[in-house]
């Protein structure tokens, strides 16, 4: 439980406040270098701003402040292209490097990215991520309800017998231990981070399946967040793709709702979002009731505080890379065998919102023609 | 006219507001029984209070705070067991009453649960209706008013939320004279629009009020009308706090009529009308009709966002809503024929004073024997309704119901039967 002005220091983020201030020192994606091909201009709320993502003079792209009161000068944002996704900067000059995430710049993937606009604060869809037992509550017995009421039986739950979170150098490292697993299974051992800020990495790293996979949330204002599913696939050995599919990063909008205006509660995005949603515009913490499990959570709005403090002391947060030598790509921890995939690449790719990409078909495809005996589960 | 401060003490509904202590003394209806048969949960929005309705999977009702304590995601999609409902996002498990009984993922013998309580209420069921207490234990009973109640009757129930706050819907039932009015030289002068000629106002020569056990009882005398009509001798009543009850029937067959004013919050009123009809002695009437209480949503607007003007419903809720969110009685100006309104507020004020002095308001009954069935004063022939069953029902927003050609073929038939011309049914 935090009082209602600490909840308000931690989830507002528009210009003049302390949280906007530390968000406004990352890079945060505003599209891809793909859609605003013959396109002069894209607008783009972030950060409690209403900007034009648009080309300058020489070609090169930048963030306009959309209007200036008359007298005024119009303020201009840089922009950079990393992995097909063109990233801006709303802080103070000069402007860090993007970090090189392994996914963003694998090479020969075939990229795709879902987006979506979640009528919610940008806070609570992070502590989600720090909330590993979520997962055998809403995508486990919650979607055992739903699919009971649809008169089918199906069994997603299992019970969290450990969790644990570690910081590390790029943000904080969940791991969990399932009933009947123990703690050499990759889900404990190597665990999947969280990058500070605002970037959940949840891929799958096997032979037969190589993925990689970012939920970048983007903070709009305090009550929009722009939610981006970023999935790289690498293609199996033997496996080969068109070039169509490897040359840029395929946009797609990841449906939220269902066509009665209800969440779409028979997938794991849509339970999340019904969660996130309901929890209000900005989740009023001033009355939660944190338990033993939520200490993810705690550790990461330690982690804002302790960051916003270093930033208020003139030193840069973490995560804010400025050496070119420090930047190299990052190898984040990335699991193989995950207890709550048992049931094959296949059926979680088609339960899973990757499934609203134009390619979808056209990935499963590639990756079946591989050798790659798992997929067939 | 009130001052501002007078205004907000009767209008103002949600937790430790005075009006909303009072009405918290009331059971108020949440949903139909039929509504939840299908469904696990329904949101709830009652007095400022966001709840949830749920069925357990013993087919209890509990009636909760919507958001789970923990990290405050929406119970309306929990899970139903046995005997309570868990929270979707964790698992955490409550009961009826509120409790939390069950954190899955806390330690063994952690005793965190025990600490953790969210808004709880019962629920009752009563008339094919469900409803709700939010006020303090030991619940008072639910008043078993003679429609809800009444044998061999035919029932349904419309149910609209009207933006506004319930006060002034309240009023309007302490008003006779509006009807001559707005459902009057209004509807005629809507109808001229039309080109159609109707002449159904009739002026009021005499109006007047008195309170009874349950309320305050309403009479009219209309222009041409004598002392024994049943308007006058008989009247019918508010029933305190917030429902109208009104009569109507031809000595053969009986209609009970509660237009129920539940407040959602300051601004908005779940308005309910739920009819009863008892059709005459020997008409044949389906099973089904006497089982069930359908639930329909009548339209309280056109398409197109104007008012439905041409349904007294709809002539109703185009003088509530213009009055503003909440009617501004600072700047109003009653006359004459506003006393019914006047003695309404002053029992509200009088009821809220004996709450405030620690007893039970009016209309709250604790005794079962004076609870079997509570025949109000109502008219039997009612002058408005002098031509007939059909023609009459034809006019009213029950036409939305999805029973309503059903009611209107069982009435049909039973005169058919008794080989009465139309109209004298």
């Amino acid at each position: 439980m935090v009082t209602p002005e600490e909840n308000e220091l931690l989830t507002r983020i528009g210009p003049g406040t302390r949280m906007g201030a530390l968000m406004r020192r990352y890079w945060q994606p505003v599209g891809t270098t793909g859609e605003m091909h013959g396109k002069p201009a894209k607008r783009v709320r972030l950060l409690g701003e209403n900007l034009v993502l648009c080309r300058n003079e020489d070609g090169a792209f930048a963030l306009l402040e959309e209007s200036v009161p008359r007298g005024c000068t119009r303020a201009v944002y840089p922009v950079a292209e990393l992995g097909g996704l063109l990233w801006g900067y709303l802080g103070p000059l000069p402007a860090p490097l993007v970090p090189q995430l392994d996914g963003l710049v694998a090479e020969g993937t075939i990229r795709i990215l879902g987006s979506a606009v979640i009528p919610c604060n940008w806070l609570q869809i992070m502590e989600n991520s720090l909330d590993a037992v979520h997962t055998e509550w809403l995508h486990g017995h919650f979607f055992e309800f739903i699919k009971e009421s649809e008169g089918l039986k199906i069994s997603l739950r299992k019970k969290h017998v450990k969790i644990g979170f570690d910081e590390f150098e790029y943000g904080i490292i969940k791991r969990r231990v399932l009933e009947g697993h123990t703690e050499d299974d990759d889900d404990w051992k190597i665990g999947h981070p969280v990058v500070f800020p605002t970037t959940l990495a949840i891929g799958n790293a096997s032979p037969e399946w190589h993925e990689y996979r970012f939920q970048i949330r983007v903070p709009v204002d305090d009550t929009h967040t722009k939610h981006y599913w970023f999935g790289a696939f690498v293609l199996p050995e033997g496996a080969t793709a068109p070039p169509h599919l490897l040359d840029r990063v395929h946009e797609y909008e990841t449906p939220i709702f269902a066509p009665n205006g209800d969440f779409m509660l028979d997938s794991i995005h849509g339970q999340d979002i019904m969660a996130w949603v309901t929890q209000g515009a900005i989740a009023d913490r001033s009355r939660e009731s944190l338990g033993s499990t939520d200490r993810g959570i705690t550790l990461y709005r330690r982690m804002l505080l302790r960051e916003l403090k270093r930033m208020e002391d003139g030193h840069d947060p973490k995560n804010v890379i400025r050496d070119p030598a420090c930047n190299g790509v990052i190898v984040l921890p990335l699991e193989g065998r995950k207890a709550q995939r048992s049931d094959g690449f296949e059926a979680l790719f088609r339960r899973h919102q990757v499934r609203y990409s134009p390619i979808a078909e056209e990935i499963l495809a590639v990756l079946r023609s591989g050798r790659a005996p798992a997929l067939a589960g | 006219m009130l001052t501002a401060e007078q205004n907000d003490r009767l209008t103002r509904v949600g937790p430790g507001t005075p009006m909303g202590t009072l009405l918290r003394r009331y059971w108020m209806p949440v949903a139909t029984v039929g509504e939840m048969r299908d469904r696990w949960t329904k949101r709830v929005r009652l007095m400022g209070e966001d709840l949830v309705l749920f069925k357990d999977r013993s087919s209890n009702f509990g009636l909760i705070g919507e958001f789970c304590p923990h990290r405050r995601a929406s119970l309306a999609y929990g899970i139903p067991e046995a005997d309570g409902i868990r929270c979707p996002y964790h698992g955490w498990k409550f009961d009826g009453t509120g409790q939390c009984t069950d954190q899955p993922n806390e330690p063994a013998g952690s005793t965190f649960k025990d600490r953790i309580k969210n808004a709880g209420y019962p629920v009752s069921e009563m008339g094919g209706l469900l409803w709700g207490y939010l006020g303090p234990l030991p619940a008072p009973l639910i008043p078993r008013l003679d429609g809800f109640v009444a044998d061999r009757a035919i029932r349904h129930v419309g149910e609209a939320i009207v933006p506004c706050n319930w006060l002034q819907i309240m009023e309007n039932s302490l008003d006779p004279v509006h009807t001559e009015w707005l459902h009057g030289l209004l509807y005629e002068f809507i109808k001229e629009g039309e080109g159609v000629k109707v002449a159904i106002a009739r002026h009021h020569a005499k109006i007047g009020f008195d309170e009874f056990e349950y309320g305050i009882i309403k009479r009219r005398l209309m222009e041409g009308q004598s002392e024994d009509s049943d308007d006058w001798k008989v009247g019918h009543p508010v029933v305190f706090p917030n429902i109208l009850a009104v009569g109507s029937g031809g000595g053969l067959w009986q209609q009970y009529t509660f237009q129920i004013r539940v407040p959602v919050d300051d601004e908005n009123t779940r308005h309910y009308w739920y009819h009863a009809y008892v059709p005459p002695e020997g008409a044949v009437v389906p099973q089904h009709l006497l089982d069930d209480v359908p639930l329909y949503e009548p339209p309280i607007v056109a398409d197109d966002g104007s008012y439905l003007l041409e349904y007294i419903h709809g002539q109703d809720i185009m003088a509530w809503t213009t009055q503003g969110k909440i009617a501004d009685r600072s700047r109003e100006n009653l006359g004459g024929s506003d006393r019914g309104v006047t003695l309404y507020r002053k029992m509200l004020e009088r009821e809220m004073a004996v709450v405030e002095a620690g007893g039970d308001p009016k209309c709250i009954i604790r005794d079962p024997a004076q609870n079997e069935y509570i025949e109000l004063p109502l008219e039997r022939n009612k002058d408005m309704f002098g031509d007939g069953f059909e023609s009459l029902f034809r006019r009213h927003m029950s036409i939305f119901s999805p029973i309503a050609e059903e009611i209107i073929a069982v009435f049909a038939q039973a005169r058919e039967a008794r080989r009465e011309p139309a109209g004298v049914t």
